[in-house]
């Protein structure tokens, strides 16, 4: 029941600061400024005292469910993006990652799930470490997906000459760019970490059988596209919209490889 | 005092100083007591304050007679309110497609004009000092720069659009871009750092690096212009945008560009026309900021109304004055109150420092924080630090608690040091850390403090001569001398002494609970032609002693204290001779000058010669 109450008052937080950062992103005036700066401390803020509350009452860290991850997969997201938009003053990318944050919160909440009822195994401190590294790392991806969408959105009112919403609200390509770049190197190193520390502990579970599992598979897959994303960034003269389109694919194939995995394919990569 | 305005057609081919002299040479000042005209794009706003509102009329029969107002309708008139209304308005027009910052030097230039006319008064004064407030205020709130006004001012943001603020472009121009100038010319000046050129003429903004091939243009940003075969140098530019990973910005004369370029995706290929598709596409923006802008003036507008009806025309923010140097004072202080700026402000004593010190603080977005202030040189030095940044428990003998420190009382506020040349070398290392890294630290504590406070401080001395004679430290001069304010003594402002005295004379009337409604003309005199050498203080003190001593409603010579006259006496016998006045003037020359004889001639307007024969007659070699 904390779970459904909890997720379900963090989504609607969530959904209302995408709203507000809808109609910032729209108006453009000082005072929605304001709210949603509020409104983006307000919502982590509940967001760390409800996690707070979770690792108080089962005295574990929400991580070791579908549903517990997803939360702590928004909170880590929007906490590095918080930092990014205090660092950098850029308010605009927050109206689209906010509804996303608001739909995996609603998503989360009705997922089925039994807090009190975790496998002893879970409570493993390489276990923590591990989701949280890779929670990190999709968290990195998740920001070049939004930032590489909105490059190339940008991209295509400039080269129609035609100055629309996006055109006078984003900053600059170059910026996205880098902040693609920049995602997918913090992305590619806390995988990886979180790849290692996984192994570790997956052996001491399962033993080498593991690595056979379809879910992991994928994940060494995404993680290897962006690997070469990463080298053609740096050896080749391949054009900015390139590099979008080709973190924008990249993501799409993790995001559809992890549903496919969890659908399709039995694992034994599954909380279970 | 009565306001109306009116907006005239500018006619065409017609020069400024026709417009000038129009306006301002006719004689009107039985009728009017300021009159003002700002020159826009395409029409002129006429600005008049009348003695009183039945002089309309007679204006208007007036004007007519004039060619400039021979067509304005008699309802085209905006009447009270509404007038300075208008005026505010016109001096920040956002929708002008100059840019807010070029109305605001037309502006300038208008009251300029007006001031050599002798045609402006307090009232236009206050006016143009509230629309430089509600710029500063208006470009702080608003990010208007943001929102294009013209087809230079979209390049700009369509560079802003592809490229981040902090690389270094490089541009190409080909062919002839002189069509293309004043398009470019900011954009030029702001971001780009290096430019080459082929068949180009010289280029005026930037030094340019001649090509012989169009295969050497290299370039983030071109400017194509005529004269060059399109296709060859398109194909150079398409092969160099394959090579690069940053978009090219192609601007071009033409839509001839265009069609060779449609199918790179790494090329932005703009012309003109698609720029003024940027402009069209703030409207929204630009309506929205206009809505609000205008909210801010028709406040501004009621604060002036009241500002006009409590009958106080020279009184701006407590500072008595209608002297063109101190409006040129005010003008600093109304631009940089809202900025955080550090000032430091020079004047002999009594010149009101402090005065202005608090209309920077009254003025700024901290105006309901506290002002907090210090007088260095009354305070030991021993005790100073102590009192300025406070001090932990057990510190020194007698800390037996702890205290916080002025700088703690004035945190989110103004802080004022007067005298700030009294401070010795260790105070002045303190608070040159405060002004780098905004933290204090506590006598005898071990942690800084970050306070969030404006420095605004004060001096009768030269610092810069002391910071010469090595007796002040240099840096930490040029950190408090951001902006400095200099204020004239009071002998500089003559017309302000009659302005002064009626101020001070309704002060002290009320504080005695006397009913004095002037000064004699002779006391008005004596009082005129006083140096006063301590300033406004000074004048205070004997006002404040003539209101006390006078019997009756006016203020007689026989009320005020004894002054030192300090024009020269009439009596003969005091006169001193020729030779003593030479003496006089020659040491005086010899002093200013430092013995520099070449100077001391060229000013005297004597030879070398001349000059070193008089030292030697005068026993001053």
């Amino acid at each position: 029941m904390i779970v459904l109450i909890g997720h379900l008052v963090l989504s609607l937080m969530y959904g209302l600061n995408a709203w507000l950062y809808w109609s910032y992103f729209y108006n453009n005036t000082p005072r929605l400024e304001k709210r949603v700066i509020f409104w983006l401390r307000a919502v982590i803020t509940a967001h760390l005292l409800y996690m707070g509350l979770f690792t108080f009452r089962y005295g574990r860290i929400p991580i070791a469910a579908s549903p517990e991850a997803l939360g702590t997969f928004v909170i880590i997201l929007a906490f590095i993006y918080a930092t990014f938009e205090y660092r950098f003053r850029e308010r605009s990318i927050g109206a689209f990652l906010m509804p996303l944050f608001s739909l995996l919160m609603f998503i989360s909440a009705f997922m089925p799930h039994h807090p009190g009822s975790i496998q002893p195994i879970l409570f493993d401190v390489s276990f923590e470490v591990h989701v949280l590294l890779v929670l990190m790392g999709y968290s990195g991806f998740t920001l070049s997906f939004i930032s590489s969408v909105l490059f190339l959105i940008l991209n295509h009112q400039i080269t129609k000459r035609k100055p629309g919403l996006f055109f006078r609200r984003l900053p600059s390509l170059q910026f996205f760019e880098r902040m693609s770049a920049l995602s997918i190197n913090g992305g590619i190193l806390f995988l990886m970490l979180g790849v290692m520390a996984g192994s570790y502990f997956g052996f001491q579970v399962w033993s080498r059988s593991f690595l056979k599992d379809p879910k992991i598979l994928s994940v060494l897959i995404a993680w290897c596209l962006y690997l070469v994303h990463f080298i053609l960034r740096k050896s080749f003269t391949i054009s900015d919209r390139t590099l979008s389109v080709l973190s924008v694919i990249f993501y799409l194939f993790l995001v559809s490889a992890y549903i496919l995995g969890m659908t399709l394919f039995s694992s034994i990569h599954n909380f279970n | 005092m009565y306001f109306c305005g009116v907006f005239i057609n500018r006619p065409k081919s017609v020069k400024t100083e026709w417009l000038w002299d129009t306006f301002y040479s006719v004689d009107m000042h039985r009728l009017v007591a300021e009159r003002f005209m700002l020159l826009t794009e395409k029409e002129n706003f006429c600005f008049f304050v009348l003695h009183r509102q039945e002089n309309r009329e007679a204006l208007l029969r007036h004007l007519k007679e004039m060619p400039l107002f021979r067509n304005v309708k008699e309802s085209e008139w905006l009447e009270h309110q509404a007038a300075p209304e208008a005026f505010l308005r016109g001096g920040l027009d956002i929708s002008f497609s100059g840019g807010i910052e070029s109305r605001l030097q037309i502006l300038r230039q208008s009251l300029l004009r007006a001031e050599q006319y002798k045609a402006c008064g307090p009232y236009v004064h206050n006016l143009y000092l509230r629309i430089f407030w509600l710029y500063e205020n208006i470009r702080r709130e608003f990010d208007y720069n943001k929102i294009p006004a013209n087809p230079a001012k979209a390049l700009d943001r369509l560079i802003g659009k592809i490229y981040h603020p902090d690389t270094r472009l490089s541009a190409a121009l080909v062919g002839d871009v002189t069509a293309m100038y004043p398009l470019i010319g900011d954009v030029f000046l702001k971001r780009i750092s290096e430019v080459r050129a082929f068949e180009s003429p010289a280029f005026p903004y930037r030094p340019t690096r001649a090509v012989e091939h169009p295969r050497q243009l290299k370039a983030d940003v071109y400017i194509a212009g005529k004269g060059v075969d399109i296709s060859v140098v398109v194909s150079h530019i398409l092969n160099h945008a394959q090579q690069t990973r940053l978009p090219v910005l192609l601007v071009c004369a033409d839509r001839a560009w265009q069609r060779q370029t449609e199918h790179e995706s790494n090329v932005f290929c703009y012309t003109v026309d698609d720029l003024n598709t940027i402009v069209r596409g703030y409207e929204k923006e630009r309506a929205l900021l206009i809505r609000q802008i205008r909210k801010r003036i028709r406040e501004e507008t009621g604060r002036f109304d009241e500002w006009a009806r409590s009958n106080r025309p020279n009184n701006f923010a407590g500072i008595i004055s209608a002297d063109t140097t101190m409006y040129r004072i005010f003008e600093t202080i109304v631009r940089v109150a809202p900025n955080d700026i550090t000032v430091l402000i020079e004047g002999s004593s009594g010149t009101g420092k402090e005065l202005i010190a608090r209309a920077i603080h009254e003025m700024s977005a901290r105006r309901d924080r506290p002002f907090v202030t210090v007088n260095c040189s009354a305070i030991p030095d021993t005790l100073l630090e102590s009192e300025l940044f406070g001090h932990v428990k057990g510190a020194f003998t007698g800390a037996v608690t702890h205290k916080n420190g002025l700088f703690q009382e004035a945190n989110h506020g103004t802080i004022f040091l007067d005298e700030i040349g009294e401070l010795s070398e260790a105070l002045q290392v303190k608070l040159l850390r405060f002004l780098q890294n905004g933290e204090i630290r506590p006598v005898g504590g071990a942690q800084t403090q970050f306070m969030d406070v404006r420095l605004i401080t004060a001096t009768n001395r030269n610092l810069l001569k002391r910071v010469r004679e090595g007796q002040y430290r240099g840096d930490f001069y040029y950190r408090i001398n951001v902006v400095r304010v200099t204020l004239p003594d009071l002998k500089q402002r003559g017309q302000d002494i009659p302005l002064l005295i009626h101020h001070f004379i309704t002060r002290f009337a009320a504080k005695f609970h006397k009913e004095i409604h002037g000064m004699h003309d002779d006391a008005l005199e004596i009082l005129k032609r006083h140096a006063w050498p301590g300033n406004i203080r000074e004048l205070e003190n004997v006002i404040e002693h003539a209101c006390a001593m006078c019997i009756g409603t006016m203020i007689m010579p026989e009320d005020l204290p004894p002054l030192e006259d300090n024009r020269p006496t009439s009596g003969m016998t005091e006169m001193k001779t020729l030779k003593e006045l030479e003496k006089e003037h020659l040491l005086k020359a010899l002093r200013v000058y430092d013995n520099n004889y070449d100077a001391i001639a060229r000013v005297l307007g004597i030879s070398r010669t001349t000059l070193w024969r008089k030292l030697k007659e005068l026993n001053l070699s």
